[in-house]
């Protein structure tokens, strides 16, 4: 179990938080526009 | 013709069961060395007590039992059945020594609930709680989110074959690597890494937020246990509400999402493969169903007008709906309010997305992404099959870490443990409502507990029928292990009584 280089795990760990701020986002759009209609 | 368990059986059973409680048992010096480290003899000595009955305990299985032989396949089911079981006892000794919890079936009950990862709690007095006990209620939450077996995988179990029957009876069944109990130590490595940013993160929050530096990075360590193996319980009373912070919130919903992917994605992300997080089946399930929900509850929320803002409608309806989604159960409102501020077809967006859960081979309870993705897929190309000229052939595949192509077995599957879990969450629902609670109310709790996530509308509490708290820790018990195991250990009593 040897993940190498580490500069993997940085960008991976950025990949996943990306995917969750993406839903994040969405998610505020969403709750925005039904605020606003 | 049954046949009856042998001696050997059990020996086996007992055995493995006995390493996996000593294990156990260890991993209470760590609310022992933060007790004497606060200044907090008392509570360090409940853990001292219980640490000593759970290792004997262990010790006199092990001996009594002395068998290093290969498990069978429902052998293995059945120590991991009975080690949740086992563990919920032992872990709910030091909990009902601090007095907090009302009887020894509240601390069973809050116990179970911190290893299914649930988050519902019976806990009276939680604001006045040892730093000990708090610890461990997160700690047991952070073991069961890994799998109380993947503990004992790590450390003592050296046999890959037996060990990988116990893994699989676990809710696992996605091997990381081909060894697996070097896939154990990967999920370890994966935990610990987001365990020091996620701590770090939330305790410079809280700092800035006004907090003490210990007790912020303390807060902060736990609230990431909860958040990342989606369990839900806080330390203090008034759950997410008390620490009032939006940016508090938002990394909390990173770690939620982040604790709800598949560890089998998180392994090949981190080997490079970037790309699997925008192919995967489970990921874009889990997009598409949060958004359908979503979009449920806010519809619901914005006609009765409630959160009039859309940062309120964020805050109140989108937190407690990815809490719910991910499996985790932090509230920033009080159990009443969905009660008496929401209206039904809000809660019926909730309840969907806590039915529906997160990914297979994650912290998650619930039905599960890779299901939910499959039977769409099938039904897809059924239409697909009517649709078309009889001649046409229709080869249905997924994305799920490589292509996979569709077949019967997989959607049948899929399917039974989708029904498991449908009358899983009925049941619940339907003793609740035997005891006088009204069926949305009851239907809401019950998915809660089954499918381990730990939202209350405030059904549960310590004034609660026991038939009804017994009723919820057989749901988080048997929600948690995906039935199997629950199954060939109801098989295994059958055949000792009826056997021949």
């Amino acid at each position: 179990m040897k993940i190498k280089p580490i500069s993997n795990i940085i960008l991976g760990v950025g990949t996943e938080i990306f995917y969750a701020a993406l839903i994040i986002f969405v998610a505020f759009l969403i709750c925005l526009i039904l605020a606003l209609t | 013709m049954i046949l009856r368990p042998n001696l050997d059986d059990l020996r086996n059973i007992g055995y493995y069961l006995g390493k996996i409680i000593i294990g156990l048992g260890l991993t209470m010096s760590v609310p022992i060395i933060a007790g004497i480290a606060f200044g907090e003899f008392n509570p360090s000595l409940d853990f001292f007590i219980a640490a000593e009955i759970t290792v004997i305990f262990g010790l006199i299985l092990t001996k009594l039992c002395r068998r290093e032989q290969d498990l069978s396949w429902a052998q293995g089911m059945i120590v991991v059945s009975l080690s949740w079981l086992v563990a919920t006892v032992l872990g709910a000794i030091p909990l009902y020594l601090s007095g907090h919890w009302k009887s020894f079936l509240d601390a069973c009950f809050d116990a179970m609930s911190g290893f299914a990862t649930t988050g519902l709690t019976l806990a009276q007095d939680l604001d006045h709680m040892s730093y000990a006990h708090n610890l461990w209620r997160h700690l047991i939450m952070f073991i069961g989110g890994q799998g109380i077996v993947i503990v004992a995988l790590s450390l003592f179990v050296k046999g890959a074959s037996g060990a990988f029957k116990m893994y699989v009876g676990e809710a696992r069944d996605e091997k990381i690597l081909p060894n697996v109990i070097h896939t154990s130590r990967f999920i370890w490595l994966v935990s610990i890494v987001y365990l020091i940013l996620g701590a770090l993160a939330l305790g410079i929050t809280g700092i800035l937020n006004g907090m003490k530096p210990l007790n912020s990075f303390y807060h902060g360590a736990c609230i990431f246990m909860a958040a990342f193996d989606t369990g839900g319980f806080t330390p203090q009373s008034q759950n997410m509400l008390y620490y009032h912070s939006l940016s508090y919130e938002v990394i909390t919903i990173i770690i939620m999402i982040l604790g709800a992917l598949n560890f089998k994605l998180h392994y090949h992300i981190w080997m490079g493969n970037r790309k699997e997080i925008w192919k995967d089946i489970e990921t874009t399930a889990l997009f598409i169903t949060i958004m359908i929900t979503l979009v449920i509850t806010a519809i619901g929320l914005d006609r009765i007008g409630v959160y009039p803002t859309a940062v309120m409608l964020f805050r109140k309806g989108f937190y407690q709906l990815i809490s719910g989604h991910t499996g985790t159960g932090f509230q920033t409102i009080y159990a009443a309010q969905f009660v008496n501020d929401w209206n039904h077809l809000a809660l019926t967006g909730v309840i969907c997305a806590m039915a529906l859960g997160g990914a297979v081979c994650s912290t998650t309870g619930a039905i599960k992404m890779l299901r939910i993705g499959v039977i769409f897929k099938a039904l897809a190309e059924d239409i697909k099959r009517i649709i078309l000229p009889e001649r046409a052939i229709i080869v249905q595949k997924f994305h799920h870490i490589k292509t996979i192509f569709m077949e019967d077995k997989q959607v049948r599957s899929a399917l039974l443990i989708t029904l498991c879990y449908l009358l899983l969450y009925g049941f619940g629902a339907l003793v609740g409502t035997f005891f006088g609670y009204p069926f949305l109310n009851s239907l809401f709790e019950s998915t809660s507990a089954a499918a381990n996530v730990g939202l209350s509308c405030g059904i549960t509490n310590i004034s609660m029928p026991a038939a009804l708290k017994i009723t919820y820790i057989f749901q988080m018990w048997a929600g948690r292990l995906e039935f199997m195991s629950v199954f060939v250990l109801a098989g295994f009593v059958v055949a000792a009584i009826k056997g021949k």
